[in-house]
Order: structure tokens, then C-alpha cells, then sequence
């Protein structure tokens, strides 16, 4: 049996919703820093949605849509597109796709395996999908580019960068 | 009451991804960034400084494609350059022209050269002016530098015209300074021919070519070329020389007609009495042929 030395979550586990607080400003910034860095053929990744999944598996599904909901609003109002609502809305469904999977007795299986990568593909696909819709004008790109570029690539690119947190708590473990 | 709360206890999800849903379709439908003012300026400006202290590290993605966009502006910024310079040659061509014109006192039509058709036996231009600008076949064609062709073939709007560099083309012309009269034609080289030329006199190289009056076809004194060599032939009792012509038939984009055709009166006259001679001496041939004597010389007089 392995035993864990109790750590100040365990003592207050509030404390968690403010390092989940922390993270998403982290990622938010270097989203717009960063990201663009790493940009190939108009594709970049989604790290926020990363945490909205992360959160949903290991909160639930409620956490997960609240998460989804703020995640989004900050990144819309760091945003310089203008449009206040759009991230909001996609990581809302992102939240609420990956918190279906939310099961309290496999939640840290969920989330050093590569079920957290399927999740991740699954809810990023359907935030993708949608944010797609709303930006992308028909004028500029056709069915299968829309499909395979601003949908499945920006999908494959995202989760990429989730199986970081996989393996950085599998190997913690 | 217990009944709504567990209802709201079975689908809190659901409630509450509607709630978010519509917050955000009200957010996008009533929420304007702008309405945050200050506090956004701070933002990107907090943002602007933090881009500013990253933007040492490469993209080499954004480079490869910012450098694709750049060598396309560069394709076509030295396009507009070549097409600038075009224009410049151009205007600077068709003002040389535009000064010919006031300055010639011979009627001319400007045309522009629509197809060219160089370097086989029967060199000829396609111009983009016919019988509807006056043009009738047998005009001559020529440009500010000189000589170019005559009205072969004319149509409505547009007339072929043959170019001196034409088998069938010869050109009565003079040498300017030594007013020697000959023949230009040519051959099958670059150079045009001059002959018919009496060996006695010295002809100096770079000696300009004209029309002559002579000529049926075409106006005096329009240039044809310089002198720029000779063909030293020891059997024959004339000099042919080579002779350079003033217009760059390769590069021919503007010409002018001369609109006057020859004087008809001269042309009849002058064919009548051919005709004449001809006659005359199809008549003496059929009445007095020549006799041998008995040394075997022939005698045409008897």
C-alpha cells in the first residue's frame, strides 16, 4: 500500500480552485504570446480548452461548464477579435463534453492515461467545430478544408500538447 | 417545492450549460469590448509589453511565410518597376514620334503595329489602320528614324504592310552627300544592299541613304540607312554597298503612313511608254532579223 504525505490541498481543498484560476490567466497569456510562436499553416493549438477537459474530468461535469464558461470569457476579453461570448460558448461545450466522462472512483486513471487524450480529442473537436462555425466564413474555405484544417488539425495540434499534463502526472506517480 | 429543487439537483448540468449558453449567445448579441475601455487598454497594453519582451524568440513559421509574402511583393514590385520603365521608353518613343509628326511636312496616319512577321523571305508588319483612316495600298510606311515598308494589302480597319527587308521590295534611293543614285533592296542578310553605283566615285562610310525622287513608290528624302561597308567585287563595273538600316524592325511597335500615293499621271505615263518601247522592239525584231556573213559575225544592222 502506498502511502501519500498529506499535502495543503488535502487540508484545504478550496485552495485548488485557485491554482485552477492561476493556471487558466498562465495559459490565457501564453496563448496570445506564445502560441503564435508555434503557429503552422494557420494552425494553432488550444491550450485552454486543455484545462476546461482537465477540470471536467477531475471536478465533474458542473465544474467543468462553469470552468469552460470563465476559461472562455477570459480569453474573449484578452481576445482582440471584439466578439465577447464565442470562447465562452465553445468552452462551455468542450466543459460539458468532457465532464460526461467524469467518474470520481477513475478520475486519476482518466487522467494519466490516454482516455484523458481521446477525451481531449473528442471535447476539442466539438469546441472546434462550433468556433469554426461561427468564425469561419463560408467564402474561405470549402467543406473538407474546413473539416480537416480549422476542425481536425486544430484538434490533432491541441491535443498534442495534452498529453503533456498525462505524462508529467503519470511520471509524478 | 422538494420537487423542483430535486428536479434542479437531477439536471443541474443541463441547467446550468443552458444558463452559460445563453449567456454567452447574450454576451455575443449585447457585449462590446469596447464598452470595457480603460481596463482593456490596460490589458493589451500589459499584453503589447510582454509580446514586446518574447518577440526575440523566432517563428521560423511566421518567417518562412513572411518571407514567401515578401518575395511575392518583391515579384511583382520589380514588375511595376519593368512596367514603369516600359512606360518611360514608351512615352519617350511617342513623343519622339509626336515631334516627327509636327515637324514632318508629309501627311501622316500614326499607326500602331499589331503583328510582325520577321526574318523569313517576306518580312511584313500587321498595323492597326485601313481604309477607314484613308490608308490605300501602295502608301508608304515609315517611322522618325526612317524608312520601314509600303501598304501591301488593306482592309477596313486594318493593312499589312511590306517591309524593306522584302525580296520584293527595292527602293530607288540616294547616297545624300554624294547624290549617287541606286538601288536598295534586300538579300537574305541583316544588311541591306545598295547597287548600281559607278566605281569611280568615293563614297564615304556612315554616308546616309535616301529616297530618291526617282522613285515611283515611295516620297523623296525619307532616310533608309547609313553606309557601313562595301562588297569588293573586281568583275563588275559597278559598286554595291552594304547599307544599315535606321529602323529597328525587331523592336517596331509605332509607324506612321504616308498618306499621298504616288502621282498617277507619272506612273501612266511612265508605263505607257515602257509599253511603247516594248512594242517597238517586238516590232523590229519580227520584221528585221539579224543575218550572218561569212566570217560568222552578226550583223544587227544590215
Amino acid at each position: 500500500m502506498k502511502i501519500r504525505e498529506t499535502t495543503l490541498f488535502d487540508k484545504v481543498p478550496q485552495l485548488r480552485y485557485a491554482v485552477y484560476a492561476a493556471v487558466a490567466v498562465v495559459l490565457a497569456i501564453a496563448d496570445f504570446l506564445l502560441i503564435p510562436l508555434i503557429e503552422i499553416q494557420g494552425v494553432v493549438p488550444d491550450i485552454i480548452v486543455i484545462l476546461v477537459v482537465w477540470i471536467a474530468i477531475s471536478e465533474g461535469q458542473l465544474l467543468g461548464i462553469i470552468s469552460g464558461f470563465l476559461c472562455g470569457l477570459l480569453v474573449d476579453f484578452l481576445s482582440y477579435e471584439g466578439v465577447l461570448g464565442v470562447h465562452a460558448l465553445v468552452n462551455t461545450l468542450a466543459g460539458f463534453t468532457a465532464g460526461y466522462f467524469f467518474k470520481e472512483s477513475r478520475t486519476t486513471l482518466t487522467l494519466q492515461t490516454y482516455r484523458f487524450v481521446l477525451i481531449l480529442f473528442l471535447a476539442t473537436f466539438v469546441h472546434n467545430t462550433i468556433f469554426s462555425f461561427l468564425y469561419i466564413r463560408t467564402t474561405e474555405a470549402t467543406l473538407i478544408e474546413f473539416f480537416t484544417k480549422y476542425v481536425f488539425a486544430k484538434s490533432v495540434y491541441t491535443i498534442v500538447f495534452g498529453t503533456i499534463p498525462v505524462l508529467f502526472r503519470s511520471l509524478r506517480n | 417545492m422538494q420537487r423542483l429543487l430535486q428536479f434542479i439537483e437531477d439536471f443541474k448540468q443541463y441547467i446550468a450549460l443552458c444558463f452559460f449558453v445563453v449567456l454567452s449567445f447574450s454576451l455575443m448579441a449585447f457585449g462590446d469590448l469596447s464598452q470595457f475601455g480603460g481596463l482593456r487598454s490596460v490589458v493589451v497594453s500589459t499584453i503589447g509589453v510582454f509580446q514586446d519582451a518574447f518577440s526575440f524568440i523566432p517563428n521560423p513559421v511566421a518567417l518562412k511565410s513572411e518571407n514567401s509574402s515578401l518575395r511575392d511583393l518583391n515579384a511583382q514590385l520589380s514588375f511595376e518597376v519593368q512596367k514603369s520603365r516600359q512606360s518611360s521608353i514608351e512615352n519617350d518613343k511617342l513623343r519622339s514620334l509626336l515631334q516627327f509628326k509636327s515637324i514632318s511636312k508629309l501627311p501622316l496616319v500614326p499607326a500602331e503595329v499589331v503583328g510582325k512577321t520577321i526574318g523569313s523571305i517576306r518580312s511584313y508588319i500587321t498595323i492597326n489602320r485601313g481604309t477607314s483612316s484613308g490608308i490605300a495600298q501602295g502608301m508608304a510606311v515609315m517611322t522618325d528614324r526612317g524608312l520601314v515598308g509600303v501598304v501591301a494589302s488593306v482592309s477596313t480597319n486594318f493593312a499589312i504592310v511590306s517591309i524593306i527587308k522584302n525580296r520584293d521590295i527595292r527602293v530607288a534611293a540616294r547616297l545624300e552627300s554624294s547624290r549617287l543614285d541606286g538601288v536598295v533592296y534586300w538579300e537574305d542578310d541583316e544588311i541591306l544592299v545598295m547597287k548600281n553605283l559607278p566605281k569611280t566615285y568615293s563614297i564615304q562610310l556612315g554616308e546616309i541613304v535616301v529616297t530618291s525622287e526617282f522613285s515611283t513608290k515611295f516620297p523623296p528624302n525619307i532616310p533608309i540607312g547609313k553606309v557601313v561597308g562595301n562588297y569588293n567585287d573586281p568583275n563588275s563595273l559597278f559598286a554595291t554597298l552594304k547599307i544599315q538600316s535606321f529602323v529597328q524592325f525587331e523592336t517596331l511597335e509605332q509607324v506612321f503612313v504616308v498618306t499621298t500615293l504616288p502621282n498617277p499621271e507619272r506612273i501612266y505615263l511612265e508605263e505607257r511608254y515602257q509599253q511603247e518601247l516594248a512594242a517597238k522592239a517586238k516590232q523590229k525584231k519580227s520584221v528585221k532579223k539579224p543575218t550572218k556573213d561569212s566570217t560568222g559575225t552578226v550583223n544587227e544592222n544590215p
